[in-house]
């Protein structure tokens, strides 16, 4: 049986600014399984960058509990927090991101220096160049690449590691029309064909609308979670909230929490 | 000068003709030797040819002399017997000399560099060894004679005998002919005089002597230097060179130096701060064709046989054994007379005293140099930080850790030490061999580069580096990823 990729639970994330506090993740419950091509939508500074940033471990929520693929995430250090990055998140991008200095393969071969050991590691970046179409411009550097070109760098950056998610911030931000729809088959291609599970953040109902559930939230909260097929799903991507959503998706939340304590039950059991 | 010349005689007596000048009259006597002669005198006027070719009276007659000489020789007439009224030929005896009388002999005075060699040639042909020297218009001749007998002259003398006839010069200065006489020297050594007035008050301390009517005392020397004294052994007495030294403050007077001690003396002389109580040392030197030559320190290049390079001030000895420097340095100080010896050891104590402020102020530019190289790589490694904080952002996004950026910042830091020492260090080299190249002509290179030297100064730019680095490279590795990822 699978076991689901992200399991959030109650997370929150508060920035102190001087005397005031800011809520960004405001008890946030979620769970993505494998396989899943999920969008999260909502208006700026509702807290979808800081939940991307938090499921991706970049930032250690201040309260609530996180699984990353069977890993618990919140509470753990900084190198724990590292090596999870390293090994199970690929992130893109709005602005790729790309490190001006090396060229594409190299970046693509960037997450090796610092994830688990990889013997044939480049020859797996150079796979991974062709299948973003980029292998006559393996050895050119960002600045000699277009937007989308950049960006399916950075995809096969987020890919090299064989992460278990893949986190896109407004990976089309930054692109023109074709570009953004050449990069959204692309991803969709990923889903489809490999399993990948990506976790969009946008507020682009296009790209929404080219994923199978779309999560939208409001002042750090989910404000609905609608998958492809469901009533509200054209709402949800005009971003129209229904009410039932939320109901639905914090019932999904407590199977999840209950399958997660299984694991940790059966894992306590099989250690010596 | 007068001047026999005879004819062999085919026929019976044979035929004698003299010639003698007298003034600018040559008188010519010829008829049968042993009989009436038949005179005729002739008198000439000066020539003027210009002021450079002028020709005296006297010397137009001697002139047409020599040449009625060399007519009648080659006529078949020989020359038998010549009589002059200068002392020019043949030997002279104590006894031809007759002080009492004045000088009898008619001595003529030059100046060293231009005439006086060629007259003292014919002096010294006629092994009579007279040397004449002129200095500040006091000349002095003084000679030793065959059977030990001492002879001086000068030209103030000779006006002061013409003033006091009675008393001959030595007389008036026993002590001076007593102290020549303590030096035993060889028949046909030639004297120098010299005067000196700082002499002269020493002169007085020394012998209580009364000082006559002019300020000026003789005073007399004589010295063999090292090549003289092998010259000397080569060709006899008249081969060795004199040294002419002034005295000064009467300390030196008549004093037999030794070789060693004479040349010491020059060259207390040459740099004494007294140099202006003291003539400049002049030398005079017979050499290998019996030629006198006068020179001065100053002049002494164009000296023949003598360099001023063969004038040794100094004696540096080579061990080869340095360890024993010491002990060989006090044999020389107890063995030889009249030098100095400088140690290694002393030496290095010099050398020390002055590298003690030469190498305070190289490690004080050093200092410096290190602070400034530290804080360049410290700025540099900051502003490389605050450029790529996105970068790093971007690292600990795909899953560097803390220690991995740390690691990589001062890795950077560490090349950029070790690159920044490779550059100093050749440039340093270059500058080296460059500088070095400069001094070589004098013998000296003034800077050493050592591998030693090359490593420990390539280690200390890299641990330099990598000191400096590790500020900014924590700095670095602190960053929090969301905000340097988000920064712009």
């Amino acid at each position: 049986m699978t076991h689901p990729i992200i399991l959030a639970r109650d997370l929150h994330k508060v920035y102190r600014r001087g005397s005031s506090e800011v809520r960004a993740v405001d008890g946030i419950s979620l769970t993505v399984m494998p396989g899943e091509f999920l969008a999260i939508m909502g208006r700026s500074g509702s807290g979808k960058t800081t939940l991307l940033d938090l499921v991706g471990c970049l930032l250690r929520p201040t309260s609530g509990e996180l699984v990353l693929d069977g890993e618990p995430v919140s509470g753990a250090p900084d190198a724990k927090l590292a090596a999870i990055r390293a090994a199970k998140v690929g992130f893109v991008f709005q602005e790729f991101n790309l490190i001006p200095t090396l060229n594409a393969l190299e970046n693509v071969m960037l997450p090796l220096r610092y994830g688990p050991r990889r013997p044939n590691g480049r020859a797996e970046a150079i796979e991974l160049i062709g299948r973003v179409g980029l292998t006559e411009r393996a050895h050119h550097r960002p600045a000699e690449l277009s937007g989308g070109e950049q960006q399916r760098v950075a995809i096969a950056r987020a890919l090299i590691n064989r992460p278990a998610v893949i986190l896109a911030d407004e990976p089309t931000g930054e692109l023109d029309s074709t570009s953004s729809a050449a990069l959204l088959a692309m991803l969709r291609g990923l889903n489809a064909e490999r399993g990948m599970t990506i976790i969009v953040v946008t507020h682009d109902p296009g790209v929404a609308g080219a994923t199978d559930r779309v999560v939208r939230l409001s002042d750090g909260r989910v404000l609905s979670d609608v998958r492809r097929g469901d009533p509200g799903w054209a709402a949800a991507l005009r971003g129209e909230p229904r009410v039932g959503a939320a109901a639905e998706g914090s019932g999904g939340a407590r199977r999840a929490w209950a399958r997660l304590g299984e694991l940790l039950e059966r894992r306590r059991v099989s250690r010596p | 000068m007068r001047r026999f010349i005879q004819d062999k005689g085919r026929t019976s007596a044979p035929q004698v003709w003299e010639i003698s000048r007298k003034g600018n009259a040559v008188t010519s006597m010829w008829g049968q030797k042993g009989g009436a002669m038949q005179k005729t005198t002739q008198t000439f006027e000066g020539v003027n040819i210009g002021k450079a070719n002028e020709k005296k009276p006297a010397d137009v007659a001697q002139d047409w002399l020599e040449r009625q000489v060399l007519l009648r020789t080659r006529k078949g007439y020989v020359e038998v017997n010549t009589t002059t009224d200068e002392p020019l030929g043949g030997a002279v005896s104590e006894s031809e000399i007759d002080f009492e009388k004045g000088l009898p002999l008619n001595l003529r005075f030059f100046k060293p560099q231009n005439s006086l060699n060629g007259h003292c040639e014919k002096l010294l042909r006629a092994k009579t060894a007279r040397l004449l020297r002129k200095r500040d218009g006091m000349m002095h001749v003084i000679f030793i004679g065959d059977g030990g007998g001492m002879w001086m002259y000068s030209s103030t003398m000779q006006s002061s005998h013409k003033d006091e006839p009675g008393i001959p010069w030595l007389q008036r200065y026993p002590h001076l002919a007593q102290e020549i006489s303590n030096m035993h020297l060889p028949a046909g050594t030639v004297l120098l005089g010299e005067l000196c007035t700082t002499a002269f008050a020493g002169f007085k301390d020394k012998y209580g002597m009364p000082v006559d009517d002019f300020e000026y005392v003789s005073t007399i020397t004589k010295s063999l230097t090292p090549l003289a004294l092998e010259k000397q052994k080569e060709r006899g007495p008249l081969g060795y060179c004199i040294w002419d030294i002034g005295f000064w403050e009467g300390s030196c007077i008549l004093r037999e130096w030794t070789a060693d001690t004479r040349f010491q003396h020059l060259i207390d002389v040459v740099s004494s701060p007294h140099r202006r109580h003291v003539t400049v040392p002049e030398m005079v030197y017979f050499s290998d064709d019996n030629a006198l030559h006068v020179t001065s320190l100053d002049t002494m290049e164009t000296f023949i046989d003598f360099e001023t390079d063969d004038l040794a001030t100094q004696i540096e000895v080579f061990i080869g054994d340095i360890s024993g420097a010491d002990a060989v340095a006090e044999r020389i100080e107890a063995e030889v007379a009249g030098v100095q010896v400088t140690t290694p050891a002393e030496v290095k104590d010099q050398l020390g005293q002055f590298s003690v402020v030469f190498n305070l102020i190289i490690v004080g530019a050093s200092v410096i140099a290190v602070i400034v190289g530290g804080l360049s790589v410290i700025n540099t490694m900051v502003m490389t930080v605050s450029e790529r904080v996105r970068e790093i952002g971007i690292k600990k996004a795909v899953g560097a850790r803390t220690g991995a950026i740390l690691r990589e910042f001062l890795l950077e830091a560490t090349l950029l030490g070790a690159l920044g020492g490779l550059i100093g260090l050749s440039a340093g080299s270059l500058l080296v061999v460059v500088l070095n190249a400069q001094t070589a002509a004098s013998g000296t290179t003034v800077f050493l580069v050592t591998p030693w030297l090359l490593a420990r100064s390539f280690i200390f730019a890299t641990v330099l580096g990598a000191l400096a680095g590790i500020y900014p490279a924590f700095r670095a590795a602190r960053l929090d990823p969301v905000q340097a990822l988000r920064s712009t």
